[in-house]
């Protein structure tokens, strides 16, 4: 069973999205520049595979010992995810998450989750992609009152647009997912990376602008500048609805640690069978290690590491490409 | 006392001699008092005509078989093979005629209602469909009620439920498998589908599930189903249930399996659809545009029986904040009497009406009535007064359970996820709740049968389809494109 087109889109968009709500830039007009520059970038990075795929299929597991690399570059992406979480819970933001039982329990939740294997999580992917964009719209609502354009008079220009690109391209992990999810995916997987620089684009755009406008020169104070808007909204009259995003949020990311764990286990079965628990456990524990790491040079230098691997890597993922027959599982 | 009587007769032919065929019927029904043993003389042939007791209608046998048999004069030398060659050959004695060359055969037409005829020296044995037993008449189904459309429901008798099918759909591609299932009961299921709409491959593979059947009795569809749905567990049912002939029939336009259980009014519609939970057959009796605020009605129904209770405590313990201020004093007055913690008091009050709810569905009609009415008046009257339960509590609960019933066909895991996010709300806030939710999610994204996806056409997403699930189209836009099933692959 592979993903298709929409839930494809649906699984790198939320890689993106939780990458946007951990963000720590301030929201400013370097910033959009920043972020859009370095999309740009990423999808020219993107291209060569793009055009590889409109020609060629791939298969995960011709890669035999060589996909251990992808293997290690999710269990560390994943890391990555759980580590962002940890920070944000200690940033208060979870006012009730603190304890490691919060922690026990999301690893518990993600191996279970990863158990249904990656067409579960393309369905799951779609319907938590409409819930994000359902909560966004409820946060511009909420927010729209707060809305003041004189705002943009007030934002501070700390980073230049170089170092905003920087710290953005350090937290698009999800670009080596587009090296690999081609071999899970049933078809138009180019179509769906076009489509996902779009919406892409568009959302950080608008989220960055919505931000700048009723944050202003605030982003600059806060430590997480959406949770910061988020505290803005008050939608249906109440006083404060971020508690209400901490849903949207905490969905988001299982998906994303559950698709490292997919992944990674993939590769890893190559070698070892019990490839969710291997993933799950290395997962938590390179996480807990992380730390306090942070230097998004590092990671903006492992990413682009990766993004050559990836390139040597491919093409010993690829069969020759036959017309696909419709989907079929075989559970009963 | 020792009763362990193992009779091996499965594949035993019928013998010649009746002495011997009556001695091994009656040994291997142990001399069961129903089992009737008429013998006669039909043309100088020894015969017995086998029954049993209650199983026939006695003035359908007498008037149709006994008096035409007893008055039958055949001329000249007369042996059981002439005699049976004439009855099965000239003489229309019932419609439902079937043969028999074994025991196992006679005594399950024996068992099913046949007068079956016996002869000295033949091996063959002649059934007559005589079936007289007292069935249920086809009245309202007791669930999936509604108001503009057809009033009858499935009945416990396979037959009855067959023609019930039938005088909906008379075409020709409408096809009704029968065949006999469960060692001990030898109970009647029928497969039924349009020949023209059902995907092969379904109908092929829903033959091998039930092929890999062994179980002894099937006294419900509830024994069938874990055979046709997945091997692992899932929350919700991949399985549909209707007691509803007209919605039997919509669902097998679409390429649906049915599978007809005798001895149940619930027929098993395969494969079934999440989205379904949520339409009924009066959907399709109003205006599209009432239908459509009812279905909005519904989910929105959904999500307050299954998320209320546990949002609220999770809200008023962790997130006070989302309040507003007049709303959260007029909590917090409320609250402030009451003797329970919040998570405490909700669980009571919970698992108080499921005892209630309980207590009034096993309970005798008339009684169950009035337990509900003491119950739920004045025993929730005594806790709020008495200050043990707080008013703002009992109308979260009440709400809660007033929108599960607007949902019948999910009543199962909202109740048990009621409680789980009850209690995931109240130890960990909104996180604990969007953990349980990526479960559930996660659970019902991943359940499929046959593949086909129970969150089709959502996800995976179909534009078209969603014409039906966001709105209700009408049907002058409906009567075009056929859907099948085969089309959420």
């Amino acid at each position: 069973m592979k993903l298709s087109y929409g839930q494809l889109l649906a699984v790198l968009f939320l890689f993106r999205a939780f990458a946007l709500i951990c963000s720590g830039m301030a929201y400013s007009i370097n910033q959009m520049i920043g972020v859009a520059v370095s999309a740009v970038v990423q999808f020219a990075l993107i291209i060569p595979l793009i055009i590889i795929i409109k020609a060629k299929t791939f298969e995960y597991d011709k890669a035999k010992k060589k996909g251990l690399v992808f293997s290690v570059y999710f269990i560390l992406f994943g890391a990555m995810s759980f580590k962002r979480l940890l920070d944000i819970m200690g940033a208060g933001n979870f006012s009730n998450v603190k304890n490691i039982a919060s922690v026990i329990l999301l690893a518990i939740v993600c191996f279970y989750c990863a158990g249904f294997g990656i067409h579960a999580l393309g369905r799951t992917a779609v319907a938590v992609q409409g819930l994000f964009i359902f909560f966004l719209a409820i946060l511009f609502i909420g927010v729209y009152i707060g809305i003041d354009f004189s705002n943009f008079k007030s934002v501070s220009e700390s980073d230049s647009i170089t170092q905003y690109a920087i710290q953005d391209f350090a937290s698009s992990g999800e670009i080596i997912a587009m090296f690999v999810l081609p071999a899970f995916t049933a078809d138009r997987c180019g179509k769906a990376i076009y489509f996902y620089f779009g919406l892409r684009l568009i959302i950080t755009e608008i989220v960055s602008l919505v931000g700048i406008t009723v944050l202003g020169g605030v982003a600059e104070l806060v430590q997480y500048p959406f949770f910061g808007m988020c505290s803005f909204s008050q939608p249906f009259s109440v006083q404060r609805s971020d508690a209400l995003f901490v849903i949207s949020y905490a969905l988001i990311c299982i998906v994303n640690i559950t698709a490292d764990i997919i992944i990674s286990a993939k590769f890893a079965e190559c070698i070892t069978k019990k490839g969710r628990l291997f993933s799950v456990l290395l997962i938590i524990a390179a996480g807990l290690i992380m730390g306090n790491m942070e230097s998004y040079i590092t990671e903006c230098i492992v990413i682009s590491i990766f993004v050559v691997l990836s390139y040597i890597i491919v093409p010993s993922m690829i069969v020759k490409k036959e017309k696909r027959k419709g989907p079929v599982t075989d559970n009963v | 006392m020792k009763m362990n009587i193992k009779i091996d007769y499965q594949d035993e032919k019928l013998d010649q001699s009746l002495d011997v065929k009556l001695k091994r019927l009656k040994k291997i029904t142990s001399e069961t008092s129903d089992l009737l043993i008429n013998q006669i003389e039909i043309s100088g042939v020894k015969c017995a005509l086998l029954c049993c007791e209650g199983m026939l209608s006695t003035s359908t046998i007498t008037r149709l078989v006994l008096v035409p048999l007893t008055e039958l004069k055949l001329e000249g030398s007369v042996n059981a093979q002439k005699l049976f060659s004439h009855i099965d050959g000239k003489m229309l004695l019932s419609v439902d005629r079937p043969k028999a060359d074994n025991y196992a055969d006679v005594i399950r037409l024996i068992n099913s209602g046949f007068a079956v005829l016996v002869a000295d020296g033949n091996t063959e044995a002649l059934a007559f469909g005589v079936q007289g037993y007292s069935t249920r008449g086809v009245n309202e189904p007791t669930s999936e009620q509604n108001v503009m459309g057809s009033h009858d429901g499935f009945t416990e008798t396979i037959r009855t439920n067959m023609s019930l099918i039938r005088r909906r759909m008379k075409t020709p591609f409408l096809k009704h498998e029968l065949f006999i299932m469960g060692k001990k009961s030898h109970t009647d299921l029928c497969l039924a589908y349009m020949t023209d709409r059902v995907p092969e491959d379904l109908i092929n593979r829903i033959k091998k599930s039930l092929k890999n059947m062994e179980l002894e009795t099937i006294l419900s569809s509830g024994y069938v189903r874990p055979f046709l749905e997945g091997k692992s567990p899932r929350i919700f049912d991949s399985c549909g249930i209707t007691q509803r002939p007209d919605v039997l029939c919509s669902k097998l336009l679409e390429g649906r399996v049915a599978l007809i259980v005798d001895g149940t009014p619930f027929v098993i519609v395969i494969p079934r659809l999440f989205s379904e939970s949520f339409q009924t057959m009066d959907d399709y009796n109003c205006k599209p545009y009432y239908a459509t605020f009812m279905r909005w009605i519904k989910y929105f129904a959904f999500f307050i029986s299954l998320l209320l209770p546990g949002v609220y405590v999770a809200v008023v313990i962790h997130h006070p904040e989302f309040f507003n201020r007049t709303l959260l004093l007029l909590l917090a007055k409320a609250e402030e009497n009451a003797a329970l913690s919040l998570i405490t008091e909700s669980i009571i009050v919970m698992i108080m009406y499921e005892i209630i709810r309980e207590a009034g569905i096993r309970l005798p009609k008339a009684v169950g009535g009035a337990v509900s009415i003491v119950s739920g008046i004045i025993i929730g009257d005594a806790a709020v007064n008495s200050g043990l339960i707080s008013t703002p509590m009992l109308l979260i609960i009440a709400m809660s359970v007033v929108s599960g019933f607007v949902l019948p066909d999910l009543d199962h895991p909202v109740t048990v996820f009621r409680f789980l996010f009850l209690i995931a709300g109240g130890i960990f806030g909104l996180y604990g709740i969007s953990l349980l939710g990526a479960v559930m999610l996660f659970n019902l994204c991943a359940t499929e049968d046959y593949g086909f996806a129970v969150t089709s056409p959502v996800s995976p997403f179909s534009s078209r389809l969603m014409r039906d699930i966001i709105t209700r189209v009408g049907f002058k836009k409906m009567q075009h494109g056929n859907f099948t099933v085969e089309k959420l692959k």
